[in-house]
């Protein structure tokens, strides 16, 4: 029975053997990016531009906070996406 | 006493501890095998590893202190915001590979790894030593958190009555993660997680509503800052940048070394699953940021928190109607139970993989070493609950406060230890050591006898220069160093390394 039981996962294992081995952490490299952004402090640390009141030193770190979210993503998806 | 606030925090911490002791009977497994207790059996997916990890970083006491410290000492606190942001992609990096190894291995501590990686039973025990250290203030804190939201309530009475409320927390707390080990904490992080979410969602929209909307808010915490004797503003004073950089890299690096946060990934079914949550975990974060603005909303509102703690539940008393301050503190509290009760679990794991098995009982079946960690655990907790009933609060914060310097000098043996075995083994006890000492001295040194506060910010001296940063920071610098040189010299004099139980294909990730 080709839909379920054991058989059908073996091929699939096999295939993702084959993807690890080419799991592409070059992009890794892509991970420092919210470090150089969060900790140069010097470059966000002023009042404007500001977005609707708020000082660019606050919502500077909230959007940094998601982008690093988007950062991470992106890394998941170039290196392990689609094999795990 | 507040009483709508009192009905909905009981009604609620009760319904939490019904969850609670349901633990055993959730995704059951043998709790006599201390990997089924201690780890829930390896087992949680995605989605409930996000909850039990979420619930476990954000503890009680962040949510309380955070925005208390923003109220008192203005920007300087929103490090929080790039700390909690930059702890991810760093553990995106090492965690999957010691997932797998510990996976492997049937590893439950972090000390566990240290042993078998390089051969040095020193080297395990100073590590389980320093993450005991480290999370006993923690718990202790956890409970502070409770405290603070009780009194906010005038729940309690006066004299003998006055501790009954957090006793009774703590024994609740206590009775379920004995029966159900992690399974408990990970079954409450739900709820504990929802309530939070539903309290900081509603205060972020409600109060600036009232206060006239977030432009207005930082303006006016901006004017009300600048009027104060000693006048902060909005932004950093330049001197200020070190300390920010240090103490958000710092503890970004250290989060994730305590051993309750290590024991949350642990317990994760995959590697991929743990790589998953650094995408999703950072939502979090973003509920840490509004959090951090309650501080600045405190401060326009005009509450007068008798200590920086009481911050945010004096602002939740004077924005909302009774019964949604009592909702939000049940949130804290609930908030509180959580990491406790996987911090317990997870000094308990040291204290019974890497003392007690490894010097008091080396021959003890799987039964006695579960029977054992559910024990500690319990004295871990009876010791935090001491810890806030008999001595000041600021003990615990103080001791928190060096215990973050501490737990960041075990990283050299984990993380590096992960990647290569460069390091000779004695040479990383000594880097510990100096690492410790240093990470001790440095607080200590700042004392002010006025207001009986240390602080983790030491001013370096460097040539003419003075460099004020985070003192763990400094330490673990001083501790790299140290490791580096010894290791170049115990090599040179031949000084055995002893032998890698691991090989090259116990890190590999099955698919």
């Amino acid at each position: 029975m080709p839909s379920e039981g054991p058989s059908p996962g073996l091929p699939k294992t096999a295939g993702m053997l084959q993807h690890k081995r080419g799991a592409d952490r070059r992009w890794y490299w892509l991970l420092l990016i919210p470090y150089v952004t969060m900790l140069w402090v010097p470059s966000y640390n002023s009042l404007q531009p500001s977005l609707a009141g708020i000082p660019f030193f606050y919502w500077y770190q909230f959007m940094w906070i998601a982008l690093t979210a988007v950062v991470i993503w992106v890394v998941y998806m170039l290196s392990h996406g689609g094999r795990e | 006493m507040i009483w709508p606030a009192v009905v909905v925090f009981v009604v609620l911490f009760a319904l939490v501890s019904v969850l609670g002791f349901l633990g055993p009977y959730w995704r059951r497994g043998n709790l006599d095998l201390l990997h089924e207790w201690a780890l829930g059996g390896r087992q949680f997916g995605t989605v409930v590893s996000w909850f039990l990890i979420g619930g476990d970083l954000y503890t009680a006491y962040t949510f309380i202190a955070v925005p208390g410290f923003i109220f008192g000492q203005g920007p300087i606190g929103f490090y929080a915001l790039p700390y909690t942001a930059i702890a991810y992609p760093l553990v995106f990096f090492f965690a999957p590979r010691f997932w797998t190894i510990a996976k492997n291995r049937g590893y439950i501590t972090y000390a566990d790894f240290a042993r078998e990686r390089y051969d040095s039973r020193g080297l395990s025990l100073v590590i389980a030593i320093t993450g005991i250290l480290a999370t006993m203030p923690y718990i202790a804190l956890q409970l502070v958190g409770i405290q603070v939201v009780i009194a906010a309530m005038g729940l309690g009475g006066t004299g003998a009555l006055r501790d009954v409320p957090i006793i009774a927390a703590f024994v609740i707390l206590a009775v379920y993660t004995y029966r159900g080990g992690l399974r408990a904490p990970a079954l409450v992080a739900f709820v504990k997680d929802i309530l939070i979410y539903i309290t900081v969602i509603t205060a972020a929209i409600v109060i600036p509503a009232k206060l006239g909307g977030y432009g207005h808010i930082f303006a006016s915490a901006g004017v009300a800052l600048a009027a104060r004797p000693k006048a902060l503003g909005l932004l950093l004073p330049q001197a200020e940048y070190p300390a920010y950089i240090s103490l958000a890299l710092g503890s970004a690096l250290a989060i994730f070394m305590y051993p309750h946060n290590i024991t949350g990934l642990m317990s994760a079914s995959g590697a991929r699953v743990i790589r998953r949550n650094m995408i999703a975990l950072p939502v979090y974060s973003l509920l840490l940021a509004f959090l951090a603005t309650f501080g600045y909303m405190a401060i326009v509102a005009g509450v007068h928190p008798a200590t920086a703690n009481e911050t945010v539940p004096q602002l939740l008393l004077a924005m909302f109607p009774p019964w949604f301050a009592g909702f939000g503190f049940a949130a804290i509290a609930i908030g509180a139970l959580v990491p406790a009760a996987i911090m317990s679990i997870a000094s308990a794991n040291l204290f019974t993989r890497n003392i007690y098995r490894e010097y008091i009982n080396p021959h003890c079946t799987d039964r006695q070493e579960a029977t054992n960690a559910k024990l500690v655990s319990l004295i871990m907790k009876l010791g935090a609950l001491f810890f806030v009933l008999i001595l000041p609060t600021e003990y615990a914060i103080n001791f928190q406060l060096f215990a973050g310097g501490w737990i960041l000098q075990t990283l050299p043996a984990l993380i590096i230890g992960l990647y290569t075995r460069w390091f000779h083994r004695n040479a990383l006890l000594a880097g510990w050591a100096v690492g410790m000492a240093l990470a001790t001295y440095m607080p200590l040194s700042t004392y002010v006898a006025a207001t009986k506060h240390f602080s983790s910010i030491y001013a370096l001296h460097v040539g003419s220069s003075v460099i004020s940063g985070f003192a763990g920071l400094y330490a673990l610098i001083a501790n790299l160093l140290v490791a580096t040189i010894l290791t170049i010299v115990l090599d040179w004099l031949r000084i055995t390394r002893g032998a890698d139980k691991t090989t090259p294909e116990d890190y590999r990730e099955a698919a």
